[in-house]
């Protein structure tokens, strides 16, 4: 069994933590903070961020095919200013399918953690602790935190007990 | 009032920028086969600005290419949320392609951001002079 990594979901205010704590129930290992200031880029312990494609640009994202995701790895000089060793990006919806929330995050959230478990067998420890942020949690706001929250301990709480 | 203008700027731009719901549709559609053109809109950092003020065009280092949307509001949007603290300052810029270049961006749908384009490296040259729209700046 591969361990999840935590997961930390940085919030812009505190009625988002709390609007997203909500949506998590019971579940363990998903730890949201917020407000946002600039704490979340300098925020020691995170090994990588999910970010949209193009919030990923400046390492060099580019499109891959539908429904996966790809892993970059950011600069010494990034590191230093506080950005993570990855970014993992790149999830793009098939052609014509709708960013239905309940059935596209889970993919994405698996995508994701598939990755990670990829870049841990290859390199173990390196994604301990992954970041999400609201726009690429919701989908752009497609959905609400509270569901996205919920979506995202179902899908923890299935890979945790396989 | 200054809201005031940035509603009035975003419905401006929205309206002036074709519907470009689904953008595989559009490579087919008439619009893109007659010719004509399309604004695409981005935003940008502080040093971006200043390599398009300098050079007049969208330049890329160090990356792939850079994608653009057919909205104002998609744009803004990548520019927002917590995220924004890292990325620093961020404006608007916006660029019109005749349809003929725009059939040589990649049309993709990214989850989150809706339709866009990807416009590789060396493909940038082609858009044309791109306009900075510095009194809408981002935070």
């Amino acid at each position: 069994m591969t361990p999840c990594p935590n997961i930390v979901v940085c919030l812009p205010s505190l009625e988002k933590v709390a609007e997203f704590r909500q949506g998590l129930g019971d579940t363990f290992g998903i730890i949201a903070i917020g407000p946002a200031s600039d704490a979340m880029g300098k925020l020691a312990g995170i090994d990588a961020f999910y970010l949209s494609l193009g919030r990923a640009e400046r390492w060099g994202s580019r499109p891959i095919p539908p429904h996966t995701v790809a892993v970059l790895h950011t600069s010494q000089t990034d590191q230093q200013s506080g950005i993570p060793p990855f970014v993992i990006t790149g999830f793009l919806l098939k052609e014509g399918e709708t960013p239905q929330a309940d059935a596209v995050l889970p993919l994405l959230f698996n995508c994701v953690l598939d990755a990670v478990a990829e870049v841990n067998t290859q390199q173990p420890g390196a994604i301990r602790t992954v970041g999400f942020f609201a726009f690429e949690l919701t989908a752009g706001g497609a959905t609400s935190l509270a569901n996205s929250a919920q979506l995202l301990g179902q899908v923890v709480k299935k890979r945790s007990r396989q | 009032m200054s809201q005031l203008l940035i509603c009035m700027l975003t419905l401006l731009f929205s309206l002036s920028s074709p519907a470009m719901e689904g953008n595989a549709d559009f490579r087919q559609s008439s619009l893109a086969a007659e010719g004509g053109t399309t604004t695409l809109f981005r935003t940008v950092s502080d040093a971006e600005v200043k390599s398009i003020n300098a050079s007049e065009q969208y330049t890329a280092y160090n990356t792939e290419g850079k994608y653009f949307y057919p909205t104002a509001e998609q744009a803004q949007a990548q520019a927002v949320e917590n995220y924004a603290a890292r990325q620093g300052s961020q404006t608007l810029t916006s660029v019109t392609v005749p349809n003929s270049v725009l059939k040589g961006g990649q049309s993709i749908n990214p989850l989150g951001e809706g339709p866009a384009f990807f416009f590789p490296t060396e493909q940038l040259p082609q858009l044309g002079k791109p306009t900075v729209w510095n009194f809408w700046p981002l935070h």
